[in-house]
């Protein structure tokens, strides 16, 4: 059970106020993504959590990555079991190539898992571990807060603690590759903020398309405009796997799929435990994975559920809430998802539906919040916060900062 | 001159703006100096007696030529239009999209900071070279081309209830509209916002422009196709530099 009393919104800012912070946000933290129609991209009121609810969900985020490691390192280990995940082919069979070579292991990781809040405590709907976002916001987010919310404290700057860790693995002389979809505004934004970290720790970086990497004698290289080749140490990759394969050139992208950089966030491979439909093979790698078991609704293939009505549908790789349908009186999300679903079954999953806390906010609609807790290498090292009208968290969802309340002894001293 | 890249964006972008939200902080916030004048001479003040004769209150959306639609959105601040800046490229070295220019233009043209009416309506300021002509970048280019979505601009419903129920687009010569805009001016002409088209060039007042149902409307599948198509070559968009294969030594693995 979530103790609700621990888990609050914050006093909305003043109309005065949000307009300060926006732009603060565009011209100290590099955030350009704040209005999208008619609506702000940033919730006006901070998430509050209590110290022990966000050390509950925290540790329980840690004990989700190690078992994930474990889950993953199964799946690869036995190659036939990646073709039930939904994946694209082409990238099923760079991720064999890689596992063959011995260039798939586990390594470093970032990960953010989505925590819910239920009646029957907390949830989580999925693992976003192959390109986590939000970690920009995040760490931007919280001081804007923290300046309004006296005695409430930070849950970490991921931002920092994913530079820190690319700087720790780049050699002298190597730079550092963010490689991302360089037409996307928000894409752009979070590696430019990545870069900016690296340059205050004297770590180079290059702001690289995915295809701009280049492989030789066993390294890896990059180079922009008139400049020498430039030996990369690191990589960052915010581009999804899945449309590595959509890119002209297959062999461009193939040094991610097989890196030998000394630290890749994250590897290719990652898209094993992106993959909606790695629930269903619990059962078969022989883990008994207890975290994931506690908090992830029940999952199964869309084929074995009878009827829909207690069952959300999600696409594999759906991202950002992207395509999935909540079926119930009044049907939230995609409405073409059961059709898409019968169409190609084995790219989708159904997920017992679970009903989510809306937290009162003063003067306005109940709020559903979502804590996304962003774990790197093992460490929780942040906390994103979403907040939206309806149960679903989708594109339409506000940013949100989470700031951790002081223990009540604190205060009353 | 002293170059404050908050300070002028908040001249463009008054906090006190209705339309405010709206405005794009991009091009502002990563021009870091001011760039040199250009070459050509000081841009010459706009007639806007085409556009006095279109009554009711109306929007005015200005497709046009970087420096020309700055030009038009400064005298339409004088008139009491909240000037809306959507310019949304990144500035940068070997730019397709050439950006000096624009932002040294936004420097020497800056509406002063007056108040603004509650109810002063929006002008939505673009460039029309924002697609640099649907020239392909060529290797060592920063390709920092830009697209406007729907998403970008107020709803029809939000112009509406805000008593604005025309918009007029001010667009050089008789060509189609932007492939971009097309979007955006076909959702607001459907949900019962009047579009009309004025030729800055041209003595005669805006004309009602008809809107055809672009190819991919609503589609969210579009973004990304579109966005894959700036993408192309491996960098792009929202500024990349597209790699330069001939020169390096590096090749294919």
């Amino acid at each position: 059970m979530v103790d609700v009393s621990a888990l609050a919104l914050g006093p909305e800012m003043s109309r005065a106020q949000a307009a300060e912070m926006r732009l603060r946000l565009a011209f100290d933290h590099g955030k350009y993504d704040l209005h999208l129609g008619d609506h702000s991209t940033i919730a006006a009121r901070p998430i509050l959590l209590s110290a022990s609810e966000w050390s509950a969900i925290a540790r329980d985020s840690e004990a989700l990555w190690r078992e994930s490691v474990e889950l993953e390192a199964r799946v690869l280990a036995n190659p036939r079991l990646l073709t039930r995940l939904g994946l694209p082919r082409a990238l099923i069979a760079e991720v064999r190539r890689a596992t063959r070579h011995g260039h798939a292991g586990v390594g470093a990781r970032f990960v953010r898992y989505d925590f819910h809040p239920t009646p029957d405590g907390w949830r989580i709907s999925e693992a976003n571990a192959d390109v986590p976002g939000g970690f920009l916001e995040s760490a931007a987010l919280t001081p804007l807060f923290l300046d309004l919310a006296p005695g409430c404290s930070g849950a970490g700057d991921p931002c920092s603690a994913l530079a820190g860790a690319l700087a720790q693995a780049t050699g002298s002389g190597e730079h550092v590759a963010l490689i991302h979809a360089t037409a996307y505004t928000d894409d752009r934004q979070s590696m430019a903020a990545i870069a900016e970290r690296l340059e205050a720790l004297g770590v180079p970086a290059m702001l690289l398309a995915p295809d701009q990497l280049r492989e030789r004698d066993g390294a890896l290289f990059a180079r922009l405009d008139g400049e020498p080749p430039a030996r990369i140490g690191a990589v960052a990759r915010f581009f999804p796997a899945e449309w590595l394969p959509n890119l002209h050139d297959a062999r461009a992208w193939r040094p991610l799929a097989a890196p030998r950089a000394r630290c890749v966030l994250n590897p290719v491979s990652a898209i094993v435990s992106q993959s909606k439909r790695l629930p269903l093979l619990w059962d078969e790698v022989g883990l008994p994975l207890p975290t994931w078991r506690r908090l992830l609704p029940e999952t199964r293939d869309p084929r074995s559920c009878a009827a829909l009505a207690d069952w959300a549908l999600k696409p594999a790789l759906g991202r950002v809430g992207e395509a999935v349908y909540l079926p119930g009186a009044r049907p939230i999300g995609e409405r073409r998802a059961p059709r898409l679903a019968r169409k190609r079954p084995g790219h989708w999953v159904a997920q017992r539906r679970f009903d989510t806390l809306a937290l009162p906010a003063d003067g306005g609609p109940a709020l559903h919040p979502c804590v996304g807790v962003f774990v790197l290498d093992g460490r929780a090292v942040g906390a994103y916060g979403r907040l939206s009208a309806s149960p679903l968290i989708d594109q339409h969802a506000a940013e949100a900062a989470v700031l951790i309340q002081p223990p009540a002894e604190a205060c009353a001293a | 001159m002293s170059h404050d890249p908050r300070q002028l964006f908040e001249r463009w972008a008054p906090p006190a703006s209705p339309w405010t939200e709206w405005a794009k902080p991009v091009l502002f916030a990563l021009t870091k100096r001011l760039p040199d004048p250009p070459a050509a001479g000081p841009q010459p003040a706009p007639d806007l007696r085409a556009l006095s004769a279109t009554t009711t209150p109306f929007a005015v959306v200005l497709d046009l030529p970087g420096t020309d639609a700055i030009a038009w959105a400064a005298a339409l601040a004088e008139r009491g239009f909240a000037t809306v800046p959507l310019f949304n490229g990144a500035p940068g070295h070997k730019a397709m999209v050439n950006c000096d220019s624009l932002v040294y233009a936004l420097a020497t043209m800056a509406p002063p900071a007056s108040p603004l009416a509650a109810d002063a309506p929006p002008c939505f300021m673009l460039d029309a070279n924002r697609m640099s002509g649907g020239r392909r970048p060529s290797p060592g280019q920063f390709d920092n081309r830009w697209l406007v979505f729907p998403q970008d601009f107020p709803s029809a419903s939000m112009l509406l209830s805000r008593s604005i129920p025309r918009v007029v687009l001010v667009q050089r010569g008789p060509g189609r509209v932007a492939e971009d805009l097309s979007h955006v001016l076909y959702a607001w002409a459907r949900a019962g916002v009047e579009v009309l088209r004025l030729d800055p060039d041209g003595a005669a007042p805006a004309e009602p422009l008809h809107v055809a149902r672009p190819r991919g409307f609503r589609s969210s599948f579009r973004r990304f196709l579109v966005m894959c198509r700036l993408h192309r070559n491996s960098a792009g968009g929202f500024g990349g530099v597209v790699p330069d294969v001939s020169q390096t030594s590096i090749g294919y693995a």
